[in-house]
């Protein structure tokens, strides 16, 4: 093998049979965007800039950005507090030279320690790419983007921007592909750096089909839980709101909602919604829990604030009709029964069918059955039932995800305690640095704080000693 | 043969054998599987990253301040004094602001007032409104579980990012940089007396004795000399 491909962990070699099946194609085709909806990417545009930092900040957390912040902590605010310390009896120049050491400090850690953790991080990620590491942290069945370019530009390198980028898509999603048809078959071959494979294990395997099913009984089961203690009470007081106060309610917010299709600016209806919360303030509490989940109401930009106004005030005009035109109620019993009747039928039920499903699928997967055999029940359910909860859930898909999460978080796990030992191994020589540099830095830009002596001044100290002991003499 | 390769070798070996520790494996990888419900664990594991770094490097420091020819001689024992009562009280208030502030109850507190707004109810109405009104994702996302799961992720992250800066803040911002510096420099004055129990008066050169007080600074003063010196050229 060629030395530049044991360096990027191209594997041409492939002397075993078996894993020729599992070996991706490039005749993969790139998924269409509407076809398969990715929610989350979807989702990101919706969501506040604050919000979206978060999430960055979250997915990006490690050592590096550990040192980060201790070292803007260093430079920046310690200073501060050394220098201007009213508690201290030290002179102030002894302060100040002692507060210059800490952002010299703070630069050295960066420089020290971020210039030696980026480079491990870097060498985990080629290593989990190229399958150096063991199952709990191998890529190869899914390698990073960036990984896989840099081998596409390796062995084309007469190959367009353009055409590289559409390489990468397709193998991508043929290593995809790939992946979701080994776990059909309840096979899933990892590749070694060194041309080999091997099996993931039975029992990290099936516990990787249950935390997929855990996972989904514990949305069902919140989501029952939140239906039965929270949204049926909560219909419940508003329809008996609406029946009660029918016209009163009809008048105000068909009276909102003209004016909002009336206005470009969102803002003058939130502004009546506020006068009217503190004109009915000693009306129906429900009255005014209604006005505040308008407030509540939340858009990007004004075009987005009206949008989701809008819907709320469509929502409650809908309402209005459903509980008292469409449907007359004529006590608060009836209010309850139908309320409770109605959302039965069309959110428990659905729920609690879901539960058994996944709680049947559950005891195939303890009993080892195989993936056909899950899958196939699971298509028997939905072809009796295609409005099913489960109709959209794709349980070799969701497998497939989990296990490149957990491998990710895995890799995130070993980068930041790789880091950690990194950094302690290097700290001799931030020391040494600081001990260094620091004297050298205050002599340069703080002589009077160092008391060292400008050269010139020591010029003319050594020729007024010279002077006198010529006159001496 | 180049030097380069067994070395690089020898790093990936050790690199994999930590990976492959059973505390690794069972402990801290399955901690950062879940990082919403671990979040205050994340924070720790930075946290006590950071201590052990200041520990160690606490050490280092003041043996080298201490023996540091090229620091003045007079500010040399203060500098190192500073050293050791920074070590000993960042490490402690680092370990009881994460205690503090990386507390379940805290955090949800100040997520929810911070960022509750964003997450409740109404926003997650507003959105799913906001993104039908889209021509492409038009009949998609209402009663969509996949929504649900994607906003509850943001709320997650939101939740992680918030429990993981602020506990980091805290402890190497607030409970080291502020209130330690606060503490240890007066603390440092007792310790530089502690270290200098037993020594003979310190044998300060003329030229590079302290000739500074706290009440004028160094610079006014070689300004006075200056003015100083000129008046008595142009007597």
């Amino acid at each position: 093998m060629k030395v530049e491909n044991v360096k990027l962990g191209i594997n041409n070699s492939n002397p075993v049979k078996q894993q020729r099946a599992y070996k991706y194609s490039f005749t993969g085709t790139i998924p269409n965007k509407a076809a398969n909806l990715n929610m989350k990417e979807e989702i990101k545009t919706f969501m506040p800039p604050i919000i979206k930092g978060m999430k960055k900040v979250s997915d990006n957390m490690g050592e590096v950005q550990n040192i980060l912040i201790n070292a803007i902590g260093t430079g920046l605010v310690a200073p501060i507090f050394i220098k201007w310390n009213p508690l201290s009896k030290t002179d102030e120049d002894t302060r100040t030279y002692s507060a210059w050491r800490q952002p010299v400090s703070a630069v050295l850690a960066i420089v020290t320690q971020v210039g030696v953790t980026i480079p491990f991080n870097r060498m985990i990620d080629r290593l989990a790419n190229n399958g150096y590491y063991d199952e709990n942290y191998n890529k190869t069945l899914f390698q990073d983007k960036s990984y896989i370019e840099k081998i596409i530009k390796h062995q084309y390198p007469y190959a367009t921007k353009n055409q590289i980028s559409q390489m990468v898509k397709q193998k991508m999603t043929a290593q995809q592909d790939n992946l979701i048809r080994m776990i059909k078959e309840d096979k899933i071959v990892m590749n070694k750096d060194n041309g080999q494979t091997f099996e993931m294990s039975e029992k990290n395997y099936r516990k990787l089909q249950e935390d997929v099913i855990d996972s989904k009984l514990a949305d069902a089961n919140a989501e029952l839980k939140k239906c039965n203690e929270i949204t049926i009470p909560k219909k419940i007081q508003r329809a008996e709101y609406y029946r009660n106060n029918t016209q009163e309610a009809r008048e105000i917010f068909q009276k909102l909602s003209d004016k909002l299709n009336g206005t470009s600016a969102p803002s003058e209806v939130r502004k009546e919604v506020k006068n009217l919360k503190k004109l009915h303030k000693n009306k129906d509490p429900e009255l005014i829990s209604i006005f505040n989940e308008i407030l509540e109401r939340r858009g990007n930009n004004t075009k987005d604030l009206k949008t989701a106004i809008k819907a709320k005030l469509d929502g409650i005009l809908r309402d209005i009709d459903f509980y008292t035109t469409e449907h007359t109620l004529t006590s608060k019993e009836e209010v309850v029964e139908f309320v409770k009747n109605w959302e039965t039928e069309k959110r428990i039920n659905p729920i609690n069918s879901e539960i058994n499903v996944l709680n049947k699928m559950k005891e195939m997967v303890t009993k080892k059955e195989s993936m056909s055999n899950i899958e196939n029940y699971l298509d028997s359910v939905i072809e009796q039932d295609k409005g099913h909860r489960l109709a959209k859930f794709k349980f070799s898909k969701e497998i497939s995800k989990l296990l490149q999460d957990r491998i990710k978080n895995n890799l995130k796990a070993h980068k930041q305690l790789t880091g950690l030992r990194v950094s302690l191994l290097i700290l001799p020589l931030s020391c040494w640095l600081l001990n260094w540099t620091y004297p050298k830095f205050m002599d340069a830009v703080f002589p009077n704080l160092s008391n060292k002596k400008h050269p010139n001044e020591i010029k003319d100290l050594v020729n007024k000693a010279n002077k006198q002991t010529e006159v001496k003499s | 043969m180049s030097i380069v390769s067994p070395i690089g070798n020898g790093i990936k070996s050790v690199n994999r054998w930590f990976s492959r520790l059973p505390y690794v494996q069972n402990t801290v990888c399955s901690k950062f599987q879940d990082p919403k419900a671990n979040s205050a664990w994340i924070a720790g594991l930075g946290v006590a990253s950071i201590v052990l770094k200041d520990g160690f490097g606490c050490y280092l420091y003041v043996k080298q301040s201490l023996n540091n020819k090229e620091i003045p001689e007079d500010k040399r024992k203060f500098v190192a004094a500073l050293d050791l009562a920074n070590g000993g009280l960042m490490i402690l208030l680092q370990v009881l602001m994460t205690y503090t502030i990386s507390k379940k109850v805290f955090q949800e507190k100040m997520f929810n007032k911070m960022f509750g707004k964003l997450f409740n109810r109404q926003s997650s109405k507003s959105v799913q409104a906001i993104m039908e009104s889209r021509d492409h994702l038009r009949g998609k996302v209402k009663g969509n579980q996949e929504f649900h799961k994607a906003f509850a992720d943001y709320k997650n992250s939101a939740i992680a990012a918030l429990g993981t800066l602020t506990t980091l803040i805290a402890a190497t911002t607030v409970g080291k940089r502020i209130l330690t510096p606060f503490i240890a420099t007066p603390l440092a004055d007792k310790t530089k007396e502690w270290m200098c129990r037993n020594d003979k008066p310190a044998q300060i050169h003329k030229d590079t004795k302290n000739t500074y007080d706290t009440h004028t600074p160094a610079s006014e003063k070689v300004k006075e000399q200056v003015c100083a010196n000129k008046l008595n050229i142009v007597k």
